[in-house]
C-alpha cells in the first residue's frame, strides 16, 4: 500500500511538474512574441467589443485597435502593461467605458465566466501578475481546473509554433466590425433582457482595474481617455436604469480622468450591427468623423 | 481504498456506492433497479426451493416476463406504437399513435440481462440461488458495469463477490493502467472523432463521397474508442476493488473475417445471446437451415437490443448477411488465434483480410449511426459518386495522426488483455512512465469534449 501510494504521488506530482514546464515554455514563447506596433501609431484603443467595432484604425491612421470581445478591464490592464513596455511611441490610450462595463453583473458574464476564461487564459497567463491570479482565486477558483485542458492544448501549439519560428497570434484583438445590421432583432432581445429591474451595484473588481489602468498611464506618462462609443436611441431608452448610476460612478471615482461621451453621436440605424455596436458602415462614418474633429469639437464631448 | 477485510462491510459499501452512483443520474429509476433486483433474488430462491416443475416454471416465467416487460415498456413501446401506425397507414388506415413520454432508465438493457442470465442459470440447474441479498445486489448493480456493461454472469462474478478481497499492488497498478488507456480511447479518440463524424453525418447532403466515407471511418473509430474505452475503464475500476470482469473487446478491428469480428466485439453480449438464445434455439444442431435461421435471429435480436429503431435492426441484418457465407461454407471458426501471432507485421493476405473486414464493418456502422433508414440510404447514395475518388474536403490531420498512433499501440498490444499491458513486458520503467506521462498529457489536453458515452443510451 505504501509503495502504491508513493508511486501514485510521484506520478501525479510528475504530471503537474510537466504541465508547469509546458506552461513555462509557452510563457517564454509568448513573451518573445510581444506585439510591436508601427511607430506612426501613437493612440492605443483598448476595451471590449464596443471599441472593437467603432474605431477603424485604417481610417484613424495613428490609432491601433487592440480591443476584443467581452474583455474585462483586468485583461485590458494586463494587455496594456505588456504593450506599453515595448511600444514607447504610445502617448494616448482610449479605453471603452460604457454603463455595462461598471456593474457587478459583468463579473459573472465576462470576467469569471469559464468560457471567457478558457478563451483568454492561454494567452494572458504569461502577462498577468499575481494580483490578477488572486482575483480569480478569490472569486471563482474552479475556472483554473476547467481551463486546464485548453491551457495544456494551446500551450503545446504555442511551443510548436515557437520552435518552428511561426508567428503566434497573441489574441489581443483588433478592429472587427461586421457588415450586418440586425437592430430590430436585437431590440427585441434587449427589451426582454432589461424587462426586470437591473442590478446597479458597482463592480469593485472592474473599477479597481480602471484605476490601475489610470495609474499605469500616469506612470508611463501616457494620456488616458475613457470613451463611451455611439449607441442607438433605442438602446439608451431600454437601459435608462443604468445611465444615472453610471455617470455618478464616473463623477465620484474617475473625475480626474478625461471622459469623452459620444453615445449620442448621430449615426443612422443602418450604421449599427445591433443596438449598441457599430457595423462596418457605421464604424467608417464614425472613424471619419473622429479623424476630422477639431480639438474644440472634441472637447465639446468631454464630460465635466 | 477499503483496508478493512470484513467482506460483508466491503460488499455493503460497494452496494451503497453503486446505488448512489446510479441515483446521481436519476434517483426515481433507482427504485426500478432495486425492484428488479428484489424480483430476481426472490424468484431465484423460489425456483431453487421448488420441488414442483410447475412452480419452478411459474417463478421462472414471472421473473422473465416482468423483466422483459419493463425493458419493452421503457425501450420499445414507442417504437412498436409508431411502427404499428405506419404499417396501417401504408394500407391507407390512419390511426392516432398513443406514445409514452418516458425516459429510458440508464443501464436497463444491461442490468436486465444480468438478472435474466441469473434466473436462467438457476432454472437450468447450473447454479444455486444466492441467499445473501447484499451479495446478489452487488452482482446486479456493481457500479463499474451498471450503465454499459460488460454483461456479467453469476457463475463468473458472484464467486468473486463472495470471496475476501485484499489490496494487491500489481492489480491496482494494472487497473489504473487499463483505466488510463480507456480514458485515452474515450477522451482522445472517441470524442475527437465524434466532432467530425457528427458534422459529416448531420450534414451528409453537403459533403463529397470521400468525405462521407471518412466520416463513416471516423464513426467506426469513435464507437470503438467510446465503447471499448468505457469497458477498459470499467474493467480497470473493478480491478481496483479486486474484481475481474469479463473481457468485452479483443481488438475487433484486427479481425480477418466477420465471424472473428463478432468473437471480438462486445463479447459479453454476443456470448450472452449465444448461451441464452442461440443454443436453446438449437444452435448449430438441426441442419444447415436451422443454423442459418438461428444465426439470423441472433443478429436481428442483437440489433434490436441496441435500440428501438429500424436502423439497428438493419445493422443486425447486414451483419447476418456478412456472416452467412462463412457459416454455409463452415469457415466461421478458422481464425481463432491472434492475427500475426508472434510476429510484428501481418502478412499481405492478413492485411487484406483485416482491411476487407474493417470496410464491411464501416458500411454496417453507417446504418447504426444514421437517424433513420432514409438517412442511411441517402448517405450511401451521396457516398458512391465520382467525388468518392477525390480528396476529402474535411481532413482533421491531428485526429487522424492520433488515430494512427492509437492503432499502432493497439496493434503492438493485440495479444494482451488490453493494449497498454504490452508495455509492462517490453519497456523498462523510465520509458514506460514517459509513455504514461505523454498519454496523460494528451488526455488532459483533449478533455472538455463533453460527448456522452454512446452505449449509455442502450
Amino acid at each position: 500500500m505504501k509503495k502504491f501510494a508513493l508511486s501514485l504521488f510521484v506520478f501525479v506530482v510528475s504530471v503537474g511538474f510537466l504541465i508547469a514546464c509546458e506552461l513555462a515554455l509557452s510563457a517564454y514563447v509568448l513573451k518573445k512574441s510581444t506585439l510591436y506596433i508601427p511607430i506612426n501609431k501613437t493612440v492605443l484603443v483598448l476595451g471590449d467589443s464596443n471599441a472593437q467595432n467603432a474605431f477603424n484604425d485604417s481610417v484613424l491612421t495613428n490609432y491601433f485597435n487592440v480591443s476584443s470581445l467581452a474583455t474585462s478591464y483586468l485583461y485590458s490592464y494586463a494587455k496594456l502593461n505588456q504593450i506599453l513596455e515595448k511600444n514607447s511611441q504610445i502617448d494616448t490610450v482610449i479605453l471603452a467605458f460604457s454603463p455595462h462595463n461598471v456593474f457587478q453583473t459583468i463579473e459573472h458574464k465576462w470576467l469569471l465566466n469559464p468560457k471567457n476564461f478558457n478563451r483568454n487564459i492561454p494567452f494572458y497567463f504569461s502577462i498577468m501578475g499575481y494580483q490578477e491570479y488572486i482575483v480569480f482565486l478569490e472569486n471563482n477558483p474552479s475556472v483554473f481546473f476547467q481551463a486546464l485542458p485548453t491551457l495544456v492544448n494551446v500551450s503545446f501549439k504555442n511551443i510548436l509554433k515557437g520552435l518552428m519560428n511561426k508567428d503566434i497570434d497573441l489574441n489581443y484583438g483588433s478592429f472587427g466590425a461586421t457588415d450586418s445590421c440586425v437592430v430590430d432583432k436585437a431590440e427585441l432581445h434587449m427589451r426582454a433582457m432589461y424587462r426586470s429591474k437591473q442590478n446597479t451595484v458597482l463592480s469593485k473588481i472592474e473599477l479597481s482595474y480602471i484605476r490601475k489602468i489610470s495609474d499605469l498611464c500616469v506612470q508611463r506618462r501616457v494620456k488616458l481617455i475613457l470613451f463611451n462609443t455611439p449607441k442607438t436611441k433605442i438602446h439608451l431608452e431600454i437601459t435608462h436604469q443604468l445611465q444615472k448610476p453610471f455617470y455618478d460612478c464616473y463623477a465620484n471615482q474617475f473625475s480626474d480622468i478625461e471622459f469623452i461621451d459620444m453615445v449620442g453621436c448621430e449615426i443612422p440605424a443602418t450604421g449599427f450591427h445591433d443596438t449598441y455596436h457599430l457595423n462596418k458602415k457605421g464604424a467608417l462614418q464614425f472613424s471619419t468623423y473622429l479623424r476630422d474633429l477639431s480639438p474644440k469639437e472634441w472637447a465639446s464631448f468631454r464630460v465635466k | 481504498m477499503v483496508q478493512n477485510k470484513n467482506l460483508k462491510f466491503q460488499n455493503l459499501l460497494l452496494l451503497v456506492a453503486s446505488y448512489f452512483f446510479y441515483a446521481c443520474w436519476d434517483y426515481r429509476f433507482l427504485f426500478l433497479l432495486i425492484f428488479s433486483t428484489l424480483l430476481d433474488f426472490y424468484s431465484g430462491i423460489k425456483i431453487n426451493e421448488s420441488n414442483s416443475p410447475r412452480n419452478r416454471k411459474i417463478w421462472f416465467w414471472t421473473s422473465i416476463l416482468i423483466n422483459l416487460g419493463f425493458l419493452g415498456l421503457f425501450k420499445y413501446f414507442n417504437f412498436f406504437a409508431e411502427s404499428f401506425v405506419e404499417a396501417f397507414s401504408a394500407f391507407g388506415v390512419e390511426i392516432s399513435p398513443w406514445t409514452l413520454n418516458v425516459i429510458l432508465p440508464i443501464g436497463i438493457s444491461f442490468y436486465t440481462f444480468h438478472g435474466l442470465s441469473y434466473i436462467i442459470d438457476i432454472y437450468k440447474g447450473r447454479i444455486d440461488a444466492e441467499r445473501n441479498f447484499i451479495d446478489y445486489a452487488v452482482f446486479v448493480c456493481f457500479f463499474p458495469l451498471l450503465v454499459a456493461g460488460p454483461i456479467e454472469r453469476a457463475t463468473h462474478l458472484l464467486p468473486q463477490i463472495k470471496q475476501k478481497r485484499a489490496f494487491e499492488h500489481h492489480k491496482i497498478i494494472d487497473g489504473l493502467r487499463q483505466i488510463l488507456w480507456g480514458l485515452f480511447k474515450k477522451v482522445v479518440i472517441a470524442d475527437g472523432c465524434a466532432e467530425y463524424a457528427n458534422m459529416i453525418f448531420n450534414h451528409s447532403d453537403q459533403y463529397s463521397g470521400s468525405t462521407l466515407f471518412l466520416g463513416a471511418v471516423l464513426f467506426s473509430l469513435q464507437i470503438y474508442g467510446d465503447f471499448s474505452g468505457y469497458s477498459d475503464i470499467a474493467l480497470g475500476t473493478a480491478r481496483l476493488f479486486g474484481i475481474e470482469l469479463l473481457r468485452n473487446f479483443a481488438f475487433p478491428y484486427f479481425s480477418r473475417d466477420i465471424s472473428e469480428f463478432w468473437r471480438r466485439w462486445h463479447i459479453s453480449l454476443t456470448t450472452w445471446f449465444r448461451d441464452y438464445l442461440y443454443i436453446p434455439l438449437g444452435g448449430s444442431r438441426g441442419g444447415r437451415w436451422a443454423k442459418v435461421r438461428n444465426t439470423f435471429v441472433i443478429f436481428l435480436v442483437s440489433g434490436f437490443w441496441h435500440g428501438a429503431n429500424w436502423t439497428f435492426i438493419v445493422w443486425g441484418l447486414i451483419n447476418a448477411i456478412y456472416f452467412l457465407p462463412l457459416l454455409l461454407t463452415d469457415n466461421n471458426r478458422i481464425h481463432l488465434n491472434s492475427v500475426a501471432a508472434g510476429s510484428n507485421f501481418p502478412s499481405l493476405k492478413e492485411l487484406f483480410q483485416m482491411g476487407g473486414t474493417f470496410l464491411l464493418s464501416v458500411f454496417a456502422w453507417i446504418f447504426f449511426r444514421s437517424e433513420d433508414l432514409a438517412h442511411a440510404f441517402e448517405f450511401f447514395r451521396n457516398m458512391f459518386v465520382i467525388s468518392f475518388f477525390k480528396m476529402p474536403v474535411v481532413f482533421p490531420t491531428t485526429i487522424i495522426l492520433l488515430c494512427l498512433f492509437f492503432l499502432l499501440v493497439e496493434w503492438l498490444g493485440r495479444e494482451k488483455q488490453y493494449a497498454l499491458a504490452y508495455l509492462e513486458d517490453h519497456l523498462k520503467m523510465p520509458y514506460r512512465w514517459s509513455f504514461y506521462f505523454i498519454i496523460t498529457l494528451i488526455i488532459i489536453a483533449n478533455m472538455g469534449g463533453n460527448q456522452a458515452f454512446i452505449y449509455f443510451q442502450f
